[in-house]
């Protein structure tokens, strides 16, 4: 697999607190389209990986490529604008002002860049409900965000992210919390999107889940990464029950 | 969406001419003063709120941005000899001594935004990049800075203050004192334009996307810095602009009085009890708040302290118990048009006639 | 001879320095711990200390009370102050959102409040006390040191010693660590963090007692006297890594050198311009200050 095919290639993330090291070493990819599972133990260093893609803290070593470019020190916010995307594990949505809006005011600023042109007021509040709708939150789109059931937050977190048509999509887990129910109906959505050519990258504990979904898996363990590979073939490897296990 | 835009202006023009009128309908003098209090609050409140009611970043340091625009008037005053100036000759054109007001007040206005409003842009990037708490610790220490650097400035006065002639005549007024607070009155209606523009703005949207959870909107593409020193700019700019006013209206400016505390105490509690999601808060809780301290210190009911004291107080009632301000108490944010608000205004001047 | 004037005045410069800087780690702990520890902006603490200096001064005026006598009866008083201002804070903002920006402003509306009321019942004139000991001067060689500065820098020192040992060796002090660290760990212990915050904001009111004592010590004092002290507090802070006690006291002992060398050799009344100009410096190139944290 050549690196330089993959929309993100991770390359040797490293991240320490204090005297503390979370991430070492951290190396995979993420291709286009694809559907990949981040998993791995309580604390093995999943969140601060999905910040540091993020953008929201910066690594101490190692580079992270999108799409073909360097995006190692641009803010989060640019990143965005090139097409990478997440959503927080605890909703965070704007609660003083509707879900419309909450999906229409960072297109203002996102839409553009993403579609290379100018966009009037009336084509981005057609993105914004093209948004909701793929979620299913259209019929909700005037209420107060804070008013809105854990589910509902989590389809209006996936909005938001997917928004701005973004090539890549790091859900992280955007499950949690909810009934078995309710969890399939956000992974249905998360195939959907899928299906629409957005790659997901799915941080999840819930195995049945992460199985269901995931083409590949990437296993990490106390800040470093031992295993990756097809979900089957992961699933089995003795090391990764192990991990789990704890035997 | 052509006809709320001219409900607005509407409405700003009808304020301005009944302030005026009224003003002098009322003899001037004391009024005037009034007026121009109230005003300059209308400014300094409304510019508070750019940042601190859209963008939730609280400026501890009002007094500040408005003393550096008082003193760029009191430097330039100085450093052009504006006192002896009789007639200015550009060449082409003489100007003589009832035209010159209407050259170097604008001018003043612009010297005294740019200046604080280059002071904000410079304290929004040293740090904004941190929490917001920092921000507002750093707009606080600065005011105090500010006032230690022109305690030692001799040029424009230091501890003894600085004297600023105001001018005797101006074409077309009778009293200069009233060319003044027209001046003012501009400045109020500017900033309320402003701060409604804003509002309705990308910057508005982005910024109250900020005020809800900054981290999130950095994240879902708002770019949040940018946005930030936007406000910053912009809210210090027009601080400045009210300060450069200043020094013409009281032609005495000293430290004590340019970086007077009640201007940063005043200017946050106005948009708090007023409102501080809207762009008739500010409005409202300055002509509000404005008119009960002018009306209780000249009764002399109680001390310039004591009214302090009690605006202290009521700032902290309402932080505590209706962060939302008076309007905020009654119905959910209601962005209805400018129409339903103008019934306030003659209202207010109504108690103001009747006192 | 120049040379050794100068070096004389600079030698004593430093010394000058270093006590003054042994004080504003006085007067910074109480933020640093406040804000260090348990992420309250508590802004007004530095009028409270002005306030600290009022009682020593009003009790000294009466009764010819020694400052470094009633500043331990003040700091029990505002220990109690503190531990009901934590109540009152904590009902209307913490429990609600993690909006820090209200409790911001609700301690500026303190500060002021508190700054007010003081003119109102002092005045605004110049208050000092009378002391057995404030006149007098150790001279060692060409340095003098000055006991009122002295003592300042000592009861510094000693807090700051104190509150170290208190935090990492006591029972009580490893849980008030703990408190930023792990709160879910704390209640599995049984240990309520809400009382542990509270007497440790408590603590931090407790401290402005002290300094507030060391303040009218060193000179003078009117109301408005701790709006210089909040620069050089956000100094201290920055600069010494917020909730380090190290930092804490080396950045104390650096800004009142700074400022002691800029008021020998250029003027005194710039000296409260200097802590925020290290403020700025700090803020452009190490936001994270000398010691980080995390």
């Amino acid at each position: 697999m050549n690196p330089s095919q993959s929309l993100l290639a991770v390359n040797g993330l490293s991240k320490r607190f204090g005297g503390f090291v979370v991430l070492d070493d951290v190396s995979f990819v993420v291709n286009a389209g694809e559907r990949l599972g981040l998993i791995g133990p309580n604390g093995s260093g999943k969140s601060t990986t999905v910040n540091c893609l993020s953008g929201v803290i910066a690594h101490d070593a190692g580079s992270i490529q999108f799409d073909g470019e360097l995006i190692d020190g641009l803010k989060p916010h640019r990143r965005v604008y090139r097409g990478l995307a997440r959503s927080f594990q605890i909703p965070r949505p704007f609660s003083r002002l509707s879900v419309f809006e909450n999906i229409r005011v960072p297109l203002l600023f996102a839409a553009e860049h993403r579609v290379q042109r100018y966009l009037d007021r009336n084509e981005i509040n057609a993105m914004a409900e093209l948004a909701l709708e793929q979620v299913g939150l259209l019929a909700r789109a005037k209420d107060i965000a804070s008013s809105l059931t854990q589910i509902d937050l989590r389809k209006l977190e996936l909005a938001r992210a997917i928004a701005a048509q973004p090539k890549l999509l790091i859900a992280d887990e955007s499950m949690a919390g909810l009934a078995s129910s309710e969890s399939d109906e956000i992974l249905s959505l998360l195939f959907e999107l899928n299906r629409k050519g957005i790659a997901i990258v799915m941080i999840e504990h819930i195995m049945r889940t992460v199985k269901a979904f995931s083409e590949r898996l990437v296993v990490l363990a106390n800040g470093r990464k031992i295993a990756d590979g097809p979900t089957d073939a992961i699933l089995r490897d003795p090391l990764v029950e192990r991990i789990y296990l704890g035997v | 969406m052509k006809n709320p835009d001219y409900g607005f202006y509407s409405f700003l023009l009808l304020g301005a001419l009944s302030v005026f009128f009224l003003v002098q309908l009322l003899g001037g003098g004391y009024y005037l003063l009034v007026a121009f209090y109230v005003l300059q609050y209308v400014v300094l409140s409304t510019a508070w709120n750019i940042l601190g009611g859209y963008g939730g970043y609280v400026n501890f340091g009002t007094a500040g941005f408005f003393a550096v625009g008082a003193y760029s008037t009191v430097f330039f005053f100085k450093l052009l000899g504006l006192q002896e100036l009789k007639r200015l000759d550009l060449g082409f054109l003489e100007i003589s001594l009832p035209y010159l007001s209407f050259i170097y007040f604008p001018a003043a206005v612009l010297a005294g935004a740019f200046f604080s409003g280059l002071l904000g842009l410079g304290t929004g990037y040293l740090t904004l990049r941190l929490r917001g708490v920092y921000f507002s610790i750093a707009t606080l220490a600065l005011s105090i800075v500010a006032m230690t650097i022109v305690v030692n400035w001799s040029y424009v006065g230091g501890a003894r203050g600085a004297f600023v002639i105001k001018p005797t005549v101006v074409a077309g007024f009778r009293d200069a004192n009233l060319f003044v607070l027209c001046a003012m009155i501009l400045l109020a209606m500017f900033s309320l334009a402003v701060a409604r523009n804003i509002e309705r703005s990308k910057l508005g949207a982005g910024l109250q996307a900020i005020r809800d959870d900054e981290d999130s909107a950095e994240c879902s593409g708002v770019p949040t810095l940018r946005l930030k020193l936007q406000a910053t700019t912009v809210s210090g700019g027009l601080m400045g602009a009210g300060g450069a006013l200043f020094p013409f209206f009281v032609t005495y400016v000293d430290p004590i009085g340019a970086f007077n505390l009640a201007h940063t105490v005043n200017s946050i509690a106005m948009p708090l009890i007023g409102g501080m999601t809207h762009w008739t808060g500010p409005l409202f809780g300055a002509t509000l708040l404005g008119v009960i301290q002018q009306y209780f210190g000249s009764k002399n009911i109680i001390t310039p302290e004591m009214s302090l004291l009690i605006v202290g107080f009521l700032m902290m009632l309402f932080v505590a118990i209706a962060p939302n301000g008076l309007l905020g108490l009654f119905k959910a944010n209601d962005k209805t048009s400018g129409s339903k608000r103008s019934t306030k205004k003659p209202l207010i001047f109504g108690k103001d006639g009747s006192i | 001879m120049e040379w050794s004037i100068a070096g004389e005045l600079l030698a004593n410069a430093v010394v000058t320095g270093i006590l003054l800087g042994g004080f504003y780690a006085a007067v910074a702990i109480g933020i640093s711990i406040a804000f260090g520890m348990l992420d309250i902006a508590n802004i007004s603490h530095p009028v409270m200390i002005v306030l600290g200096s009022f009682l020593a001064y009003y009790f000294n005026a009466q009764w010819g009370i020694d400052p470094l006598a009633i500043m331990f009866p003040v700091a029990a008083l505002f220990a109690l102050y503190g531990a009901g201002l934590y109540s009152l804070y904590f009902r209307l903002f913490e429990s609600r959102e993690k909006d820090q920006r209200r409790g911001l402003a609700f301690f500026f509306g303190l500060l002021f409040v508190t700054e007010v009321g003081l003119i109102l019942i002092f005045g605004v004139d110049l208050r000092s006390v009378e002391t057995a000991y404030g006149e007098e001067v150790i001279n060692l060689g060409f340095i003098s040191v000055p006991i009122r500065l002295l003592i300042p820098f000592l009861i510094g020192v000693v807090m700051i010693i104190g509150l170290h040992y208190f935090l990492n060796k006591t029972y009580f002090g490893l849980a008030v660590s703990a408190i930023s660290q792990d709160m879910l760990g704390l209640r599995l212990m049984a240990i309520d963090p809400i009382k542990i915050k509270q007497l440790t904001f408590a603590l931090s009111l407790a401290s402005a007692a002290f300094a507030g004592a060391a303040l009218i010590i060193i000179q003078p004092i009117e109301p408005s006297i701790g709006r210089e002290y909040i620069g050089r507090v956000f100094a201290v802070c920055v600069l010494g890594g917020m909730g380090s006690l190290q930092g804490t006291l080396i950045a104390a002992l650096l800004l009142g050198t700074a400022e002691s060398i800029t008021s020998t050799f250029v003027g005194p009344s710039w000296a409260p311009a200097i802590g925020f100009g290290i403020l700025l410096l700090t803020l452009a190139f190490k936001p994270e200050g000398l010691i980080s944290r995390k």
